[in-house]
């Protein structure tokens, strides 16, 4: 055992490993959250519990076998007090609970003690990969200390041990389980990150030979796609008839009609269904091929005959000024038009369920008021999210956009090019930024998450302007070339990796909420020219 | 059969090439008996190390039969010869990186080996992260 183990932690020798009794989370931010959770899980607890009362005194009848309806009705409310349940008690578990790691020659295992309630996860030793202390944010503040401790595996979800601890507390804790458990054995590795940034994906070329990421089983699918699509079907057939019979048992919920929706009822479960068959039937087709024979040229159906397959095209139109006028990733209103549109579903949602509670409050009738005003609270939030990203896409969409044209397409490594930079007015920018650059992206999956990265390589700045003020009738005009370096990498892009070139223009708009902008127009670059003996 | 028992010999030294230059080398199979491989397949591919997923690009593929596949064995060796691609070029960046080989995948009873020997293609310079 490590003479570093903090001494809060009692360790308890037992006949088959070591248990390890850890302290309660700090007071201080700990307890300040967990009061939090506690009170704000009782908020969808009182919400499910009244739509749940509500539902059962007007809606929810007897109705047979096919009364589906009334169980989701139950069911959805339900869910909120599971969550506001778990919520609550995760708060109280902050305040009053403790952890405990239990460490033998098989497994790891962790409990989350409150009372007499326990919930406990486990994996096997074979199983675990590393530990990682993960440290929830690098920014000052008073969640800025706080990390968690995972053992991590190469499939399923890593298990969490402890959380809420100080980084270096828990450093400390998993260099201690990691001596102990690597006596004799493979040693585990401890590897810090913050949050969503892993720091290496090394750990991928040491997998043990039965460690490897194993695809979900054909006979489950095929089981779990035969009974969805076959218990759709099923559905189908019963509520076909029963329409068709006009619904003698009034088993549909519903007036006709509206009864006749019921129909749409069985899809859900018939089109996931079908999905899962296809999927098994195509994978069929491709057991026993290795690798390499699934990505050749000759299984590949759509084989891209162009000379630079990898080197992803961009879309541009004849430029004014230069050959062509390259598009920005994101058309200009785009984000705008569809966030107005949902903006104004929330808004007459919300405006309606509003309207609807005044008219039952000046009723006095409050069985009525508790449901929709839960609903009411749950646009509000909705909108209240969409109307800021609403409101930003607007303030950007007004400032305008620039326009970048570039004097010939695709460009070779090593050659120059010329390029022309507009931005229209009227702006006061504080600052205005243009820049060639070329960056690198990785997408990675780690348990269920996938987290995508981007490092710079290169960068050459064609302006940098301060305090400007662009009139109307005056836009900024910025005319220069840029040079691709010749030992510079081409574009590249594929399912998970990507090296890009691209115009950025970024820069902070002068308002009394001062606005950033980047906007970014995808160059295609080649390799050099004339490699090969060709010209 | 171990990995070893497959060789694969290209015929430049260093293995450097540039877009469009022909590739050609030579592979065997050290096996006592020809019938224990079934097939073998030879690839000329590319694929992605570093940050990310990896991805694979094969530029060429060859299946051989297990009568072709036996006459590669006991030593007798096959040659290949192709054309390489304008891209992608080998890549050593900083968080993606593309590496290029010649692989050769031999299947036999109860088994497969696999062998690859890695060639560059093009003079692209080695990355450095600039910072943000």
């Amino acid at each position: 055992m490590s003479t570093d183990l903090p001494s809060d932690i009692t360790v308890v020798e037992t006949g088959d490993g070591v248990r390890y009794v850890l302290p309660r989370p700090a007071l201080g931010i700990a307890r300040m959250m967990g009061s939090s959770l506690a009170l704000f899980g009782l908020a969808p607890i009182g919400g499910g519990i009244a739509f749940i009362y509500f539902s059962l005194k007007h809606f929810v009848r007897p109705g047979g076998p096919l009364d589906v309806g009334a169980v989701m009705a139950l069911l959805c409310p339900l869910s909120f007090v599971v969550i506001g349940g778990l919520l609550s008690l995760f708060g109280v578990w902050l305040l009053a609970g403790h952890s405990e790691i239990v460490l033998t020659a098989d497994q790891i295992s962790s409990a989350f003690r409150l009372g007499p309630i326990v919930w406990r996860g486990r994996r096997g030793r074979r199983h675990v990969r590393r530990l990682v202390v993960e440290r929830s944010s690098r920014v000052a503040g008073p969640t800025g200390n706080l990390a968690s401790l995972f053992a991590e595996t190469d499939k399923g979800r890593p298990l969490l041990l402890a959380l809420v601890y100080s980084p270096d507390w828990l450093s400390a804790l998993a260099a201690d389980i990691a001596g102990r458990w690597s006596a004799g054995d493979e040693p585990i590795p401890v590897i810090h990150r913050d949050a969503g940034r892993a720091t290496s994906r090394r750990w991928r070329r040491d997998l043990t030979a039965a460690g490897g990421k194993r695809a979900i089983p054909a006979w489950f699918l095929t089981v779990w796609g035969l009974g969805f699509f076959g218990g759709g079907i099923l559905f189908f057939i019963l509520i076909f008839q029963a329409l068709v019979r006009g619904d003698p048992g009034n088993n549909l919920q519903g007036d006709f009609p509206w009864k006749v929706l019921w129909i749409l009822f069985p899809f859900p479960f018939i089109i996931p269904g079908a999905c899962a068959l296809a999927y098994v039937r195509r994978r069929r087709a491709t057991v026993g091929l290795s690798p390499e024979q699934l990505k050749s040229p000759e299984r590949l159906k759509a084989v891209d005959e162009s000379e630079y397959p990898t080197v992803p095209p961009v879309s541009h139109v004849p430029g004014a000024e230069l050959s062509a006028r390259l598009t920005p990733e994101l058309a200009a209103g785009c984000g705008v038009t569809m966030l107005l549109v949902v903006v104004l579903i929330c808004s007459g949602i919300l405006a309606s369920l509003i309207a609807f509670v005044i008219d039952r409050t000046w009723n006095r009738q409050w069985e009525y008021v508790g449901m929709a005003g839960f609903f009411v609270l749950f646009f509000g939030v909705l909108w209240t999210l969409v109307t800021g990203l609403f409101v930003k896409e607007w303030r950007l969409w007004r400032l305008g956009h620039p326009v970048v044209e570039v004097a010939a397409l695709p460009l070779y490594c090593g050659e120059e090019c010329g390029l022309v930079v507009t931005f229209p007015g009227p702006a006061r920018l504080r600052r205005l930024r243009v820049a060639v650059m070329c960056e690198e992206a990785a997408s990675y999956t780690e348990g269920d998450e996938t987290h995508k990265d981007t490092r710079r390589v290169h960068e050459e700045v064609l302006a940098r302007e301060e305090d400007l003020a662009i009139e109307r009738w005056a836009p900024f005009r910025l005319r220069g070339s840029f040079r691709v370096p010749s030992a510079a990498m081409h574009s590249f892009k594929t399912t998970h990796n990507e090296v890009r070139w691209l115009v950025r223009v970024e820069g902070e708009a002068e308002r009394l909420i001062p606005l950033k902008f980047a906007h970014d127009f995808p160059l295609p670059v080649r390799p050099c020219r004339g490699n090969g003996g060709r010209t | 059969m171990s990995r070893d028992a497959v060789t694969i010999e290209l015929d430049r030294d260093p293995p450097d090439y540039l877009p469009d230059e022909s590739l050609s080398g030579r592979w065997t199979v050290a096996v006592a008996s020809d019938d224990e491989v079934r097939s073998a397949e030879l690839s000329v591919l590319w694929y992605t190390d570093g940050k990310g997923e990896e991805d694979l690009g094969v530029h060429h593929f060859e299946r051989l039969s297990a009568d072709e596949a036996g006459s590669v064995g006991s030593g007798r060796g096959r040659r290949f010869a192709l054309r390489l691609p304008r891209a992608p070029l080998s890549y050593d960046g900083v968080i993606v990186k593309v590496c290029w080989c010649v692989r050769v995948r031999v299947f036999w009873d109860g088994g497969e080996s696999v062998a690859e020997v890695p060639f560059r293609l093009g003079e692209v310079a080695t990355a450095c992260e600039i910072a943000t």
